[in-house]
């Protein structure tokens, strides 16, 4: 090794354990996720999402929660999966984060949820109601699914990864771009804007 | 009795929006147009991130895939082919947080030891780490096999523990860092006295442990890194369980603490070399009397960043809000 390359040796070692970036890229659980934008009267009101795990998680979630080993989730046992490991993520607001013209909007509630094993995978379905919905037409919005722990890593699935219910208003447009600014970190936001914004 | 004809045609009708409201789709679902725009133009670091994630997805996945082939008896390939995955995904996936990097980083930046003790303590992380994980996901199997279910966030006692353990060896390195910089003061000034001119300055209070004690207290560093094992790695053994495949999968959560050891190794080693040349370079700048004064500096630093490092995680774990 060259001395100059040598020298870079260990400050590139020590950049890359307190880098922030760096330090960010360990996830432990890993979700293919695909979403639906449901619009009602050009106000987007709704956001419906599925989560596939990774083998390993569903693996140990289809043990715990699968009672009776069918490969089947009855009623009760995604009552107790929704009990014991869904709702407990709304400490992190369920990794969904929403702007509206670059503010952090307040709330949603989980409608709908429901899990399934599809294969040897564990699939989460749900939707979260926007409280109150946005009008793309005011100010964009971008929405994220991201874990700022970074012990999910989520990444849309390659295809049909966004659909839409109803229809915002003419002119709108998506986007999809690695974040920054507010949404630095994030992977794959999706922002929504209409009219002549840029 | 006989419908009548209004009867007939109000069924007939009947029927026809009822089969219109079961042909009909609950949602109309369109696919939109979506610039997706390309990651090309990412600075460094989030290239880097964007890279290791990637890796770590792929990597993940095919250590799956080769635990399969390892049981279902494949030729000696796939085995070292697995075995090499697992190692690398855990010397990337120990860059992340956690896994003890930090803590190992700043004891030997607080500590003089030779590169070897930093190969010695980087073993020592990676052997706990594994027995970690097995003696873990042996109680979560256990209790699942009881019929309970219990989450990695449900065994607690772990990561209080190591917590714990942690601060108490700051604690420890700071009051040891504090009594040989008095020590240090005291001799320094025994020296002007005795004005034996040779400007060495650091025989005296010195502050690192030597032999036995270091080793003890090596040990106990590394148990603390090393006892709250990955909960990838967890993850891993409990797929491995599930599906009887313990062999291949204790095998390949071995090459990935390897892996994560190395990280860890190569990140205290840094360290250790680190402290060495600044403090070779104020040696040669300001002689023993300044390498004596880095030293005590470098002692102290080390124990105050281990210390919060074990207290504020303690904290965070009981969820008592800070301040």
């Amino acid at each position: 090794m060259k001395p100059r390359l040598r020298s870079l040796r260990l400050p590139a070692v020590l950049a890359l354990a307190f880098a922030p970036h760096g330090a960010a890229a360990n996830p432990d659980v890993w979700v293919q996720a695909a979403s639906t934008w449901r619009f009602e009267a050009g106000s987007l009101v709704a956001l419906s999402f599925e989560w596939r795990f990774d083998e390993y998680f569903s693996s140990r979630s289809i043990a715990s929660y699968d009672s009776d080993a069918d490969r089947r989730l009855d009623t009760s046992e995604i009552e107790r999966l929704r009990a014991e490991a869904f709702d407990p993520l709304s400490r992190f607001g369920h990794y969904l984060h929403v702007w509206a013209g670059g503010e952090r909007h307040g709330g949603h509630t989980i409608e709908d949820f429901s899990a399934s094993i599809d294969g040897d995978r564990l699939a989460y379905r749900f939707t979260a109601a926007l409280h109150p919905p946005l009008d793309p037409a005011r100010a964009p919005l971008v929405v994220s699914l991201h874990d700022p722990r970074n012990v999910v890593d989520f990444e849309f699935v390659a295809e049909r990864f966004l659909l839409v219910d109803g229809a915002p208003a003419a002119g709108c447009r998506f986007r999809l771009a690695r974040g920054s600014g507010p949404q630095s970190g994030h992977a794959q936001p999706v922002t929504l804007t209409c009219g002549d914004r840029s | 009795m006989k419908a009548s004809s209004a009867t007939r045609g109000w069924l007939l009708v009947a029927l026809l929006v009822m089969a219109a409201v079961q042909a009909a789709p609950a949602q109309q679902l369109t696919v939109p147009e979506i610039e997706v725009v390309a990651d090309d133009d990412r600075g460094t670091f989030a290239g880097l991130t964007a890279y290791l994630v990637e890796f770590q997805r792929r990597a993940n996945a095919e250590v799956a895939t080769h635990m399969n082939a390892i049981e279902s008896g494949a030729d000696l390939g796939a085995f070292f082919l697995g075995l090499a995955i697992a190692f690398a995904y855990g010397m990337v996936h120990a860059f992340g947080p956690g896994h003890g990097k930090f803590i190992i980083m700043s004891y030997f930046l607080g500590r003089e030891a030779q590169v070897s003790r930093g190969v010695v303590m980087a073993i020592q992380v990676a052997v706990v780490h594994v027995i970690a994980a097995v003696v873990i996901v042996w109680l979560a199997d256990s209790l699942l096999r009881a019929g309970f279910g219990i989450g990695l966030s449900e065994v607690p006692g772990v990561r209080a523990a190591s917590f714990l353990i942690i601060a108490a060896i700051g604690i420890y390195m700071l009051v040891q860092a504090v009594r040989s910089s008095s020590a240090g003061v005291l001799s320094a000034a025994g020296h002007d006295h005795h004005d034996h001119g040779h400007g060495h300055g650091h025989g005296h209070g010195h502050g690192h442990g030597h032999g036995h004690g270091a080793d003890v207290e090596g040990g106990f560093m590394a148990l603390a890194a090393g006892m709250v094992p990955c909960p990838g790695a967890v993850l891993i053994m409990l797929y491995a369980v599930a599906n009887d495949m313990i062999y291949p999968g204790f095998i390949l959560v071995a090459a990935m603490s390897v892996g994560i050891g190395l990280t860890i190794c190569a990140l205290g080693i840094g360290a250790i070399l680190a402290r060495q040349t600044a403090m070779r370079l104020v040696e040669n700048a300001a002689g023993g009397g300044g390498a004596n004064v880095l030293r005590h500096t470098l002692n102290c630093a080390g124990a105050t960043l281990v210390t919060p490092i074990g207290l504020v995680s303690f904290v965070a774990f009981l969820d008592v809000p800070l301040g």
